[in-house]
């Protein structure tokens, strides 16, 4: 049996959710001070997304409600190195 | 009250830890060698008080001395503050009364007189005695079974300099230690009282000598017929001091100055010779052949502790502070005072190397000690973004061929200095490389014991501390046949 050959269907969604998307940035740059970007987006309470933890994943919540995941005691605890400068790691950390 | 709050370093695994601690029968992941009968020494710092300066060196923490003792393989922890009579001091008044590293004219003037040394570099084991050194005052005997302080120790009297180094070396062939005090007669004093002990414990040979300036003499090494002494930039005085300024400066004009001396001889009979600026903090081995000393060390291109910084004002150079493991060979048929140096590797280290000590004094093969790999694997979302600061493996450096193998800790830890234990009765190399690895992870300390022959093939067996374990400036192997263990 032959194969037909593929053919790929375009939806028009991703167009419309384009256009709109469109529309609103160019009402927010018009209207700065109407908080439109606020208005349209998934977070109207303009909370900033936090990483939170459920059923033992990590995760993204746009909304900015949800409890922020605090890493336990320990983990990254050497970063503080990686913020030093040459001078300042040697100084405190001659011989680690 | 007690505030770290301020000290931005000091947090995560940096923490001061400040408490005392025994693990019995601590967990093991493998299985301890049964040949393993002794105790790993550590010796090391910590701030029981915060520094009274902000810009004082770590090498005032106050001296925290932990073993791993190995006996029918299990290990126990045990951990204890080294009791100065500075920390008592502190501890009745509640706050840190000592100013800046080697400057009592920092100090509170109630702690006038008091021994200001804090007992933070080295364990040793010798004559059947345990003590910790610290080069700016006499040793202090440990017990080696509780860990208690016992308290300062001049060998029968017979040790006269006011200061011990922090490395004396054991000759391997005669069993006699040859070690020295430096500023021997005092804070500022240009004098060097170099020291010959039995086995016993009993002073068989001083030597008196003056050195061309008062300078850091951190380590030695000895051949069987000579002690090489480098002295190299840091630099000190009394009116430095008085302006309230910490112990060493950095003087990038002096030369480094070795001296060669005779261990049977006077001080006539030294040899020094000069070479360009250098700092050799720490030392692996040294021969003779011929009439030629060849001595072997991690050599710092320039000044390796930012805390002594440049004395013309100049900021303190990182890219001059790496260490190369060298040669310096040093002609003793020679009229000059020249030498040669060549590097060995091409790559930068650790200074904290090790050999194996039976064969101190005589031709070697292998070098040991840590460095960092950045091709191998680092969590940073487990450990935190180091930048690669992280010494994640030992390396075993044959100096014959160049050669090298190594040991990789883990993907989140960093290894502090390497300790090798000879099997016994071996060959050169037939042992154990030993050392602590932070786990910056799981925020605790690791001792590893891997088969020095056989270091690819990762651990033996690594013990487990439930907590971060003081960080360490130095550690020795100690066979149970050294101390009176119970």
């Amino acid at each position: 049996m032959k194969a037909r050959p593929s053919t790929t269907k375009i939806s028009a969604a991703p167009r419309r959710t384009f256009l709109r998307v469109l529309g609103v940035v160019c009402l927010a740059a018009a209207f700065p001070e109407a908080d439109l970007l606020k208005a349209f987006s998934l977070n109207p309470t303009g909370d900033a997304p936090v990483v939170a933890f459920h059923m033992d994943q990590l995760y993204l919540d746009w909304s900015g409600r949800a409890a922020e995941y605090v890493p336990p005691a320990g983990l990254r605890s050497a970063e503080i190195l990686g913020q030093l400068s040459e001078t300042e790691f040697r100084w405190n950390f001659t011989y680690i | 009250m007690v505030d770290f709050s301020n000290m931005p370093t000091m947090k995560g695994f940096f923490a001061p830890t400040r408490f005392e601690a025994d693990v019995y029968d601590c967990e093991v992941i493998g299985k301890i060698p049964s040949d393993l009968n002794g105790a790993f020494v550590r010796l090391g710092g910590d701030w029981l008080y915060p520094p009274k300066f902000e810009d004082d060196s770590p090498f005032s923490m106050d001296g925290y001395i932990n073993t791993f003792r190995f006996k029918n393989g299990v290990v126990d922890y045990k951990g204890r503050w080294v009791k100065t009579p500075r920390f008592k001091a502190d501890r009745v008044a509640h706050k840190q009364l000592f100013g800046k590293y080697r400057n009592p004219f920092t100090d509170d003037p109630s702690v006038h007189g008091l021994d200001r040394s804090v007992q933070n570099t080295t364990p040793l084991a010798f004559a059947g005695k345990l003590f910790t050194l610290k080069e700016d005052s006499l040793p202090y005997e440990i017990d080696c079974n509780t860990l208690e302080t016992i308290g300062p120790y001049n060998f029968h009297g017979k040790y006269k300099s006011l200061t011990f180094t922090a490395h004396p070396k054991v000759d391997p062939t005669t069993g006699e230690m040859i070690c020295y005090g430096y500023e021997a007669e005092g804070l500022e004093t240009n004098d060097v009282f170099l020291y010959t002990i039995n086995k016993k414990g009993e002073v068989t040979r001083e030597l008196r000598f003056k050195v061309p300036y008062v300078s850091m003499v951190h380590d030695i090494s000895i051949t069987k017929n000579y002690v090489i002494i480098p002295i190299f930039g840091f630099v000190s005085s009394m009116e430095r001091l008085k302006e309230g300024k910490v112990h060493w400066g950095w003087d990038d004009t002096k030369p480094a100055m070795i001296a060669i001396v005779p261990r049977d001889g006077e001080a006539k009979d030294i040899r020094w010779f000069k070479g360009p600026s250098r700092a050799t903090v720490h030392t692996l081995n040294a021969r003779e052949e011929g009439n030629k000393v060849i001595f072997e060390a991690p050599i710092y291109d320039s000044n390796p502790f930012p805390f002594f910084p440049p004395i013309d004002g100049s900021p303190w150079d990182p890219t001059k502070a790496k260490a190369y493991i060298r040669r310096q060979t040093f002609n003793l048929n020679s009229k000059d005072d020249g030498y040669t140096e060549e590097k060995l590797f091409a790559m930068n280290v650790s200074d904290l190397g090790r050999v194996d000590d039976r064969y101190l004094t005589q031709p070697y093969r292998y070098a040991f000690t840590a460095y960092a790999d950045q091709q191998r694997p680092f969590e940073e979302w487990k450990a935190g973004t180091l930048g690669g600061r992280v010494n994640n493996c030992y390396g075993r450096f044959d100096i014959a061929t160049g050669k090298m193998s190594s040991y990789f800790a883990g993907k989140t830890h960093s290894l502090q200095e390497v300790c090798f234990v000879p099997r016994k009765n071996g060959a050169e190399g037939d042992g154990y490389i030993m050392g602590v690895a932070s786990n910056y992870a799981e925020m605790r300390s690791e001792l590893v014991i891997t088969d020095a022959q056989r270091m690819e093939e990762g651990d033996v067996a690594r013990v487990l501390l439930p907590f971060r374990a003081t960080a360490q400036v130095h550690g020795r192997w100690v066979d149970e046949s050294e101390l009176p263990f119970a």
